[in-house]
């Protein structure tokens, strides 16, 4: 059962005991909140939204200013960058994700905070990933991972982040009361329904495809949330606050997949209706199968048998959506089929189990990382964000609401590959982020420590990883074998 | 066979090759190089290639009309920010289709890319690309070529297809690489091993560069005039989907039309004569809804546009059976009138020598698509 650890975790460490109940080890982790184990005080949501306030408010004036010589304006801009910290904030946020992933104690809850946040990605839509994403996930994910999946969704919906990206703020109701009156005067843009939103709800979110919803219950989705919106005012522009407004909302009867809301008998309007439409939603028989599959495909195998998803399904209804209760059904399905089934891993989870396996860092930690606001931040400050990149996995850029695709067909291009190779050969450097107390030497002890502690094969690793002579050489081996490439 | 001009990728650049590829004979004939784009997000029709002839179009969309129009004939012109294709347009080099989609109407991007990479009519179902098949029906191993960092469903389907994206870090040594390639015939990694051996027959040509779009056609115009290379080149331009701040002359759609024109820049110039033995097709998921929405923007349509350019188009033309704007889809959307996979088929059916119907009905299932090689393509 050593594969588990990294099934469903990042691996065992050199220094790490080998739990003896590897079930429990896992579904423990699940039982409470583990605390972020970053320490010093991190950004808000709001407070992000300020300086990103501050940031496109002021752009707008050097634009106005400087706006038709291209060389001041690009100079001027990036003093606003640096002076907002455009430059800074991804690759701190970054270093926070994968300082937790290997330190918060909790592995598993760790793959899962990464697994939501990938499933309510925010794709990278006006910077939304540089000041955005990380307090994003630490204020709607997070905290919902100890609720039902239906407060998550409620949490992710009302969101400053996802009603940004997916413009739900130019969703305005043609009846409500600033539409009719917008559109009476001839001169003025009309204003309407914005589908977006409303599309990626049922698709992504929930339902999926499966519970063949028709173009009309996208309409009436797209009525219900009318009025989720960010208050605009000329102070903030359009990074305004967000706020329920009664006065956008489109009133009246809507259907979605064959329910009423808001009849004669249910008077449910205005921002009670989304959350009415949420619940419905939420537990639908097609929302339980395509997020208990989606969670096989994460842990276990690209396809995924019915046998696997029932059992998570079967803690979905009896927990009524409580999302430990899922997690912990999740970590037992990994359990019991993780050993026939192979999962080609994402970039940054294999770049995480990397470097806590071998030891290394590829991030500067929260002792380093300072915000000076004016100073382009150092190069190795940004390293972490460059690699995510170059693997071919920003987790916070993602390009389309879906995030990034969890498939081993998706991730096993040439230059991907190439990838993979290019920056295990780097992997030894980043050892001089650990302190020298901390580094390891790595001797054939090292590597036979961490093989068997890790690989239910360990004496095909161990042959493959000797089969290179330097420790160099032996990072890329170790790195790109099959074991560790799939877990 | 000893590929002796065949070197690898910054490993140790002095390390030489021996492939284990089996390239493709050429034909007889040319090598004929086929380029696709692919615009997500949806591009909008009505902006790229506005209707002269419609003045219907002014009740919709006040405030995304253009002012400036290169005009192509007495309904249609180009935006102008396609430029370079106006100019191929006056050389006989260029083409558009119009009021064309897969056939696909609910506006989700996520199944319309899907389908519009494999031509399938069910979102998810089919696992492979249109092109994929093709070339493999072509028995073209190993020549198509992504300029993406993930491999484009477009082109899976067939073994050993490249892709260069170019990275900023060094390879291991080539021994080392050699060892892994040991490790995954040792455990038997199909998959793996394939990929390995694709990686460790990199050409020359496929080195050193940026990853902007401008970097890469350049790229790409080196590595299609090889010969031996591959004739398929897949791009990426997202940003599509303009929601709000569409723009008119200038503007989000503006921007990402200048990207195209770009790389169709960068091939002309670049390709020099086997300009004339290539062509560029571009791919959308859908159009934009023909009224503009409350945000300067539209939503997701149905009808767009396929631009196309290269010396293989038989003239300048717009290629359209125009539906009008006085009846949309579903009193939204500019109607399809043609689906885009004839297109598809007829393009691959004039680049890699194969007859209509036998893409027809090895690619597309004998889906009920009409053959426009004879109108559009050089024979």
């Amino acid at each position: 059962m050593s594969n588990y650890f990294r099934k469903v975790g990042f691996g065992l460490s050199h220094k790490e005991s080998v739990p003896e109940d590897p079930l429990k080890w896992a579904t423990d982790q699940f039982n409470s909140l583990p605390p972020l184990s970053w320490s010093e005080k991190l950004p808000s949501v709001e407070d992000q939204r300020e300086i990103f306030r501050q940031y496109i408010t002021e752009k707008e004036k050097i634009q106005e200013k400087f706006g038709k010589d291209a060389m001041v304006y690009e100079s001027e801009h990036n003093k606003l960058r640096n002076q907002k910290g455009e430059r800074f904030f991804q690759s701190f946020e970054l270093s926070i994700r994968h300082h937790n992933a290997l330190n918060s104690g909790a592995p598993a809850f760790e793959r899962m905070w990464h697994f939501w946040g990938n499933h309510f990605s925010l794709s990278n839509k006006d910077f939304i990933s540089n000041w955005h994403y990380g307090p994003y996930m630490r204020e709607a994910i997070r905290p919902s991972m100890d609720k039902t999946f239906e407060e998550m969704v409620v949490e992710v919906t009302t969101s400053w982040g996802m009603i940004h990206h997916l413009d739900n703020t130019d969703n305005i109701g043609p009846n409500s009361q600033d539409g009719r009156r917008e559109n009476s005067d001839g001169d003025k843009k009309k204003v309407g329904l914005n589908e977006n939103h409303a599309r990626e709800l049922l698709e992504l979110h929930t339902v999926s495809p499966a519970a063949n919803y028709t173009q009309d219950d996208v309409i009436n989705m797209a009525k219900v949330l009318t009025g989720w919106a960010k208050k605009w005012s000329k102070k903030n522009s359009w990074a305004g606050p967000l706020v329920f407004q009664p006065e956008l909302h489109e009133m009246g009867q809507k259907n979605i997949l064959g329910k009423s809301y808001n009849t004669k008998e249910n008077k449910m309007t205005g921002n009670k209706q989304l959350f009415a439409v949420i619940k419905d939603l939420c537990n639908h028989k097609s929302c339980r199968e395509f997020i208990a599959k989606k969670l096989c495909q994460h842990f276990i195998t690209d396809e995924p048998s019915q046998e696997m998803i029932d059992p998570i399904v079967q803690a979905w209804v009896k927990s009524d959506g409580f999302l430990p209760e899922i997690h912990k059904a999740t970590m037992k399905v990994a359990f019991e089929y993780g050993n026939k089934h192979k999962k080609f891993l994402m970039p940054e989870p294999w770049l995480i189990q990397n470097a806590k396996m071998l030891n290394f860092k590829h991030y500067w930690g929260p002792d380093r990382y300072v915000f000076k606001p004016g100073k382009i931040p150092p190069k190795r400050e940004r390293q972490i964000q460059w690699i995510l990149e170059d693997l071919g996995h920003p987790v916070f850029k993602a390009s389309q609401p879906n995030g990034f695709i969890d498939n081993e067909e998706e991730w096993t291009s040439p230059e991907l590959m190439i990838r993979r190779m290019v920056y295990a050969n780097q992997f030894q450097t980043y050892q001089k982020n650990i302190k020298r107390e901390n580094q390891s030497t790595y001797d054939d002890e090292f590597f036979e420590n961490i093989i068997y502690k890790n690989f239910d094969n360990p004496e095909n690793a161990l042959k493959t990883v000797f089969s290179a002579n330097s420790t160099q050489n032996r990072f890329v081996m170790f790195a790109n074998m099959p074991e560790v490439l799939k877990t | 066979m000893n590929c002796t001009r065949r070197s690898f990728l910054q490993g140790s650049l002095a390390t030489l090759f021996v492939g284990g590829l089996n390239l493709p004979l050429l034909a007889a004939s040319v090598k004929k190089n086929l380029v696709i784009i692919s615009l997500r997000g949806g591009m909008d029709g009505l902006t790229a290639v506005p209707v002269i002839g419609d003045p219907k179009i002014k009740s919709y969309r006040s405030e995304l009309l253009l002012d400036q129009k290169l005009k192509l004939n007495s309904d249609f012109g180009f935006h102008p920010k396609l430029s370079t294709l106006h100019k191929l347009w006056k050389k006989g080099k260029a083409s558009v289709v119009h009021a064309t989609s897969i056939p696909y109407t609910q506006r989700s991007h996520f199944d319309g890319q899907n389908l519009m990479e494999t031509g399938g009519l069910v979102p998810y179902k089919e696992k492979t690309g249109w092109l994929g098949r093709g070339l493999k029906l072509a028995n073209l191993d190993g020549s198509g070529l992504a300029l993406t960092l993930p491999m484009p469903l477009l082109l899976r389907g067939i073994e050993q297809n490249n892709n260069f994206y170019p990275a900023h870090n060094s390879m291991p040594r080539i021994e080392i690489v050699k060892k892994l390639r040991t490790a995954y015939e040792g455990a038997s990694e199909e998959k793996l091993l394939n990929i390995i051996d694709v990686i460790m027959n990199r050409p020359l040509t496929m080195q050193g560069g940026d990853q902007s779009l401008d970097s890469l056609s350049k790229k790409a115009s080196k590595i299609l005039q090889d010969p031996l290379g591959p004739r398929i080149a897949v791009f990426d331009i997202e940003g599509f989907d303009t929601h709000s701040g569409q723009g008119n002359d200038e503007g989000g759609h503006a921007d990402k039309l200048q990207e195209i024109d770009k790389i169709i820049k960068n091939l002309y110039e670049g390709l020099g004569k086997e300009f004339d033995n290539t062509l560029i097709l571009t791919l959308t998921e859908f159009g934009r809804t023909v009224e503009q929405n409350g945000g300067y923007g539209t939503e997701h349509g149905y009808g767009s546009a396929i631009l196309m350019a290269g010396g293989l188009l038989k003239k300048s033309q717009v290629l359209t059976d125009w539906p009008g704007l006085n009846k949309l889809f579903e009193n939204r959307d500019l109607q399809s009138t043609i689906d885009a996979r004839g297109i598809y088929a007829s393009a691959m059916s004039a680049v890699l020598d194969l007859e209509f119907d036998q893409i027809k009905k090895n690619v597309f299932w004998n889906s009920d698509i009409s053959n426009f090689s004879e109108q559009l393509f050089r024979t």
